[in-house]
């Protein structure tokens, strides 16, 4: 057996738990859905062994596999925010945006040859990407609680806020790991270049992405202004989509010292 | 905190037009520019005032350990900007050549107080046809009066002596060497900044202030 094949095995293995899970919670089947959400980030869980094994570093470096870690950070989080916040009802969400990252993986070639060069060989390198993938799975689960609040108060439903509730303890439990991603690329690239900041589009559209989710949370305390909390939210996870996504795919936008990322 | 929400939503807007208008040029062009440095002032004082107005009760200590924290990182930051230096170059891979200064901005040349000089360098690669190295490192001799001494430089592991850091860039081989990889010459970069330990300092700071500020339920100032 390839191990292309395998890959696309395991991958349609843990998006099938995925989604069955997110359709058993939806549906109030709290102990199967828990199960297969479970099931699935085991699966998900031995891809990344796999990917390690394979190319006998941390496998971080490349979109293909933090593609991978970023589709273990949701199963983690919904426990931490159930324990925490009593957000029970939210495990169907999380469910369900653990399936997106993987999908995108159909599309795209195992990078079995990636190597860690020399610049990522830092102890900085695995917190400094995890953090931000715990981070980025948090807000994308809060800007789908955003659009979904959004829907029901269209539909008049009788408490759309609680949408918007959960989205701010969602992102109070993002915006840390957010934060020590952000801090922790800057003492990782004084570290390597000899300069914290070097205004790269990576780097820069991360910091808009950082102060538009400050800017969310002054809005929320801010009488007033808490009614626009949510379209600053919904613009910073577009930011947020630049930053991981856009920087990377679009050869203007490119950035040259972050060019593994 | 309109003032400050109105300072950052500018800032915001300004890094959008240096990515999105600027994009492909110097981004010192945008961000060394008065008005951005204008605006990092005024980020400064709102937060000083806003830090000066809280008391110091345990509910507040999150708010001033966070937002004290972007006042030390804009303070090191600024120090660095006006009274740092910077230089990149490169050091031929020779025994018994030493350099005292470093080229600076406009062709200028900054004494370091000491001299400085690669031995000998080592690369190992993974591929070496695809030139994918896995690892390398410099000798770096300093000799500073009756001082000689041979430090080991790798990337990730700058140099420090007398507020010079030492950082390993990269290097160059030998052009007319063939297929053969002779590696000739270091690309280093050494800098001098006054303002690090104030920038350090913030960031840690600012890690465990949002940390407090966000999970600490009795952090959270509600209104």
């Amino acid at each position: 057996m390839s191990t292309e094949y395998t890959i696309t095995v395991m991958l349609a293995l843990a998006v099938l738990d995925y989604l069955a899970a997110g359709f058993a919670l939806s549906y109030g089947k709290r102990v199967p859905g828990m199960g297969f959400f479970v099931l699935g980030w085991v699966i998900n869980a031995i891809l990344l062994v796999f990917n390690w094994a394979v190319c006998g570093h941390p496998p971080f470096g490349n979109m293909y596999h933090v593609l991978v870690v970023l589709g273990l950070c949701f199963l983690p989080a919904y426990l931490v925010l159930a324990l925490r916040e009593k957000l029970t009802w939210l495990a169907a969400v999380f469910a369900f945006t653990s399936v997106v990252p993987l999908l995108g993986l159909f599309f795209m070639t195992p990078d079995m040859a990636w190597r860690r060069m020399p610049a990522l060989q830092s102890p900085w390198f695995v917190p400094h990407v995890v953090t931000y993938m715990i981070g980025y799975s948090l807000c994308a689960v809060a800007f789908i609680l955003a659009i979904m609040g959004m829907i029901e108060a269209r539909r008049l439903d009788e408490n759309p806020e609680r949408y918007q509730e959960a989205g701010y303890h969602v992102l109070r439990l993002a915006f840390p790991f957010m934060t020590f991603g952000l801090l922790s690329g800057a003492l990782w690239a004084e570290e390597a270049w000899g300069t914290y900041w070097s205004w790269d589009p990576k780097e820069t559209w991360s910091l808009i992405t950082w102060l538009l989710y400050a800017i969310y949370f002054h809005c929320r305390r801010q009488a007033g202004l808490k009614r626009f909390a949510v379209i600053v939210q919904i613009l910073a996870f577009l930011a947020l989509l630049t930053t991981f996504l856009l920087v990377n795919l679009l050869p203007k936008l490119g950035s040259i010292l972050h060019s593994y990322a | 905190m309109m003032f400050a929400m109105f300072i950052l939503a500018a800032l915001v807007l300004f890094m959008l037009a240096g990515t999105l208008l600027f994009a492909g040029r110097d981004p010192a062009v945008v961000f060394h520019s008065p008005l951005f440095i204008i605006l990092a002032g005024l980020l400064f004082v709102s937060l000083v005032w806003a830090c000066a107005r809280r008391r110091s009760t345990g509910r507040q200590a999150a708010f001033i350990l966070t937002h004290g924290a972007i006042v030390l990182i804009l303070l090191g930051a600024a120090l660095g900007f006006w009274f740092g230096e910077k230089s990149d170059l490169v050091v031929p891979v020779k025994p018994d050549h030493i350099i005292r200064n470093v080229p600076g901005k406009n062709l200028a040349s900054i004494p370091l107080g000491f001299g400085l000089g690669v031995p000998a360098f080592r690369v190992e690669y993974y591929d070496k046809k695809r030139m994918m190295p896995s690892h390398f490192e410099a000798d770096l001799r300093i000799e500073d009066g009756n001082i000689s001494e041979i430090r080991v430089l790798r990337v990730n592991h700058p140099v420090s002596y007398r507020g010079w850091r030492i950082y390993l860039m990269s290097w160059e081989n030998d052009p007319t060497a063939g297929e053969v990889l002779t590696p000739t010459g270091v690309v280093l970069t050494a800098r001098r900044d006054p303002g690090r330990g104030l920038v350090i300092a913030g960031i840690w700071m600012l890690m465990i202030g949002v940390t407090l500020t966000c999970l600490w339920k009795g952090a959270a100032d509600e209104h």
